[in-house]
């Protein structure tokens, strides 16, 4: 094999896990110091409420997730562990989103050793 | 009614202190009703981050709640009193706030929480009192004095009290193992654990009851299921602390660091839901902790959930 298809190869590879695999992709890229703009559907798998709190405060967090349903906010509520299967139980859209703003920015406050974000940290 | 107090306590830290201290307090509350009093003596002040969150803990600092002001009321030299300090409610399960709501209240947890600046208080209290003719051995005894007359007033009110204990010896701990009536001892199936709960058996047999073997409730905790961890679990149990009451084991788990992680101060969950994988074990704490207790005191808790 030539360095060209060992490069193919490798690549290949790569690419084919990337597809499958948002969260690996996710990480590609940011190794990377590249910026993606992920699919509805990717985007639970891929962002993390609590990196983009740090990064944006709540605003960020409203901003970023809106677009999701109930029970794609239900799921990352409960991945992050930031609400129980009662705290979420027959919550409408704009709570769900509004306890994922208030709670990942709580949580970053109280364990983050890094600076707050530069804007307002209102919820 | 008169509260039994027991010690959660191991010279090692990183055994799963708080965590035993958590699970014992929902699991006496839940399956048999109890009315618990946490006492987080533990600078790191972890039992008190579980039941009440990072914002929890702060807004009861900031409320005057706290061991700390306990131990500023006896810096002070005030009547030593612990309720004004205590948080009445640091209920997580959902079972336990569905039932207060329904003006039915069956088993509770409240807590008298720590925050870093205990350890700062005690650094303080230490300084002042041994630039006199102070010694350890004479702070710890006065703070015993006035540990004891503080939760006199409680004992009524509570069915158990559980101190969450530092892991080192300092005046504040030893007052917590004198007025303590029993002790609950978490260790790791390790070598090094192993040793530190002989250390402290040692000591507190030395320095604070002859009677250590009869008052142990030991608890096996983060256990992985590999041949050496059986290996030496079965040694600790029927070799070095042959002699103790032995509680369940807790396994590592998920699930037990997802039970120690509450959402928030307003998050509340089922009993099954927070426990998850590990409700049968601390089902199990609850229940050999509770028949320990009635071969201790001669006391019958009767279990009131399944």
């Amino acid at each position: 094999m030539n360095s060209t298809e060992f490069l193919d190869r490798l690549f290949d590879v790569i690419r084919d896990e990337a597809r499958a695999n948002p969260a690996f992709a996710a990480r590609l890229v940011k190794a990377a110091g590249g910026q993606v703009t992920f699919t509805e559907r990717d985007k639970v798998a891929v962002l993390n409420p609590l990196e983009v709190a740090a990064e944006g405060g709540p605003n960020a967090v409203r901003s970023a997730f809106e677009t999701l349903d109930p029970l794609q906010l239900r799921t990352l509520l409960k991945e992050h562990n930031l609400a129980s299967a009662i705290d979420v139980r027959s919550r409408g859209k704009a709570d769900l989103l509004d306890m994922l703003a208030v709670r990942a920015t709580a949580r970053v406050a109280s364990r983050s050793s890094m600076a707050p974000p530069p804007q307002d940290g209102t919820s | 009614m008169s509260a039994n107090i027991a010690s959660i306590a191991n010279l090692k830290g990183g055994v799963g202190k708080s965590t035993t201290t958590v699970m014992l307090a929902d699991g006496l509350a839940y399956f048999f009703g109890l009315n618990v009093l946490v006492v987080d003596l533990d600078s790191q002040a972890n039992s008190s981050q579980v039941l009440l969150t990072e914002v929890g803990l702060d807004a009861a600092a900031d409320q005057g709640k706290g061991a700390h002001e306990m131990l500023g009321q006896f810096v002070r030299g005030e009547t030593p009193i612990a309720g004004p300090f205590i948080v009445p409610n640091a209920v997580s399960l959902e079972e336990l706030r569905r039932a207060e709501e329904r003006d039915d209240r069956l088993g509770w947890v409240s807590i008298l929480p720590s925050h870093p600046k205990l350890r700062l208080a005690e650094m303080s209290l230490e300084e002042d009192w041994y630039s006199g003719p102070g010694t350890p051995s004479t702070l710890a005894a006065a703070l015993t004095e006035h540990f004891r007359a503080s939760v006199e007033p409680l004992l009524s009110l509570y069915d158990v009290i559980l101190i969450d204990c530092p892991p080192h010896l300092s005046p504040l701990s030893r007052a917590a193992l004198a007025a303590s009536d029993s002790f609950v001892l978490p260790t790791l199936a390790d070598p090094i654990s192993t040793w530190g709960t002989k250390q402290f058996s040692d000591w507190v047999t030395d320095h604070v009851t002859a009677d250590l073997a009869a008052q142990s409730f030991i608890v096996v905790t983060r256990f992985r299921n590999t041949a050496m961890a059986r290996q030496i679990r079965a040694d600790i149990q029927d070799v070095y602390l042959k002699d103790r009451y032995f509680g369940a084991v807790i396994p590592d788990s998920v699930s037990v660091l997802k039970a120690m992680d509450r959402p928030s101060l307003d998050s509340y969950n089922t009993f099954r839901g927070k426990y998850g994988s590990v409700t049968g074990d601390v089902r199990r704490l609850a229940q050999r902790y509770a028949d320990f207790m009635q071969i201790r005191t001669g006391t019958a808790w009767k279990m009131v959930r399944q």
